[in-house]
């Protein structure tokens, strides 16, 4: 059966956000200096943009083909918290960006009636995004000498807040989208 | 000229990939920079070859060379 357009639209969202993902994590990778976070960012975004294939295929797979969309959650969301200008502040922005995708695949994971490309796909890219979250406490426990753990928490925080309310402004066809997903009408 | 301020002219060059001639002390860096991402990759750069630490809050008040030089000389001297 071919998934209905709520489902088309979402998965194709998401296909969009790990590509976005993905290329911010590259450049990211490109511009650190050797060491551990450049290896696990080097990992993090080869991941991302296998889970944009996956996706890719998925959609296929379900009959359909990816839309074509813009992120302007994320268009939205660079303009309101401004550029990480150090390391900390760019791996507090990409706990974030992590929390908030996690979340979202936690949630559409558990609703009913769900096709079992859809499920497989997003059971597959959740063992990746956990340790994504993993390894991002990680390496900030590691700055906290450097940069103190209260000013990181304070930045992890101010990202939060302004995450919610980009989120709020520009996601709720989105959510509308996701509500009926997760009533079983997907 | 301070030592800074060459050093940190020479690796904005270096960074953005222009002849180091484009960068003055009045230039405005976002004049300089095509995307903002080249911002965050330079900001990284300069923090880690003059061994300081500048925040996104710090930088809110940087707009030309010359404040950024200004930044950086401030961070050496309280070190
Ligand atoms: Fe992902
Ligand atoms: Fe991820």
């Amino acid at each position: 059966m071919p998934i209905s357009d709520n489902h088309h639209y979402i998965l194709s969202y998401y296909r969009t956000g790990e590509i976005t993902g993905a290329l911010f994590f590259g450049r990211l990778a490109k511009i650190m200096r050797p060491g551990p976070i450049q290896m696990d960012m080097t990992k993090h975004f080869a991941d991302e943009a296998a889970h944009a294939y996956y996706w890719t295929e998925a959609i296929r797979r379900l009959g359909r083909e990816p839309l074509k969309l813009r992120d302007s959650y994320q268009d939205q969301y660079n303009e309101a918290i401004g550029i990480p200008v150090n390391v900390m502040e760019t791996l507090a922005v990409t706990q974030v960006f992590e929390r908030r995708v996690i979340n979202a695949y936690a949630r559409h994971e558990r609703a009913p009636n769900l096709d079992p490309v859809v499920k497989e796909t997003i059971t597959k890219i959740m063992e990746d995004e956990k340790w994504h979250i993993y390894w991002i406490k990680n390496a900030l426990t590691g700055l906290e000498s450097e940069y103190g753990k209260d000013h990181i928490e304070e930045t992890i925080k101010r990202y939060w807040l302004a995450d919610k309310e980009v989120y709020a402004n520009t996601m709720q066809e989105h959510e509308e989208r996701i509500d009926e997903i997760m009533k079983g009408k997907g | 000229m301070t030592t800074t301020a060459i050093g940190v002219k020479t690796r904005i060059a270096e960074v953005l990939n222009i002849s180091a001639d484009r960068v003055s002390e009045e230039t405005n860096l976002k004049d300089l920079v095509s995307d903002s991402f080249l911002l965050v990759e330079m900001a990284i750069e300069l923090q880690e070859d003059f061994q300081v630490r500048f925040s996104q809050e710090d930088l809110k008040v940087v707009h030309t060379v010359q404040d950024l030089i200004a930044l950086i000389e401030i961070n050496l001297s309280s070190k």
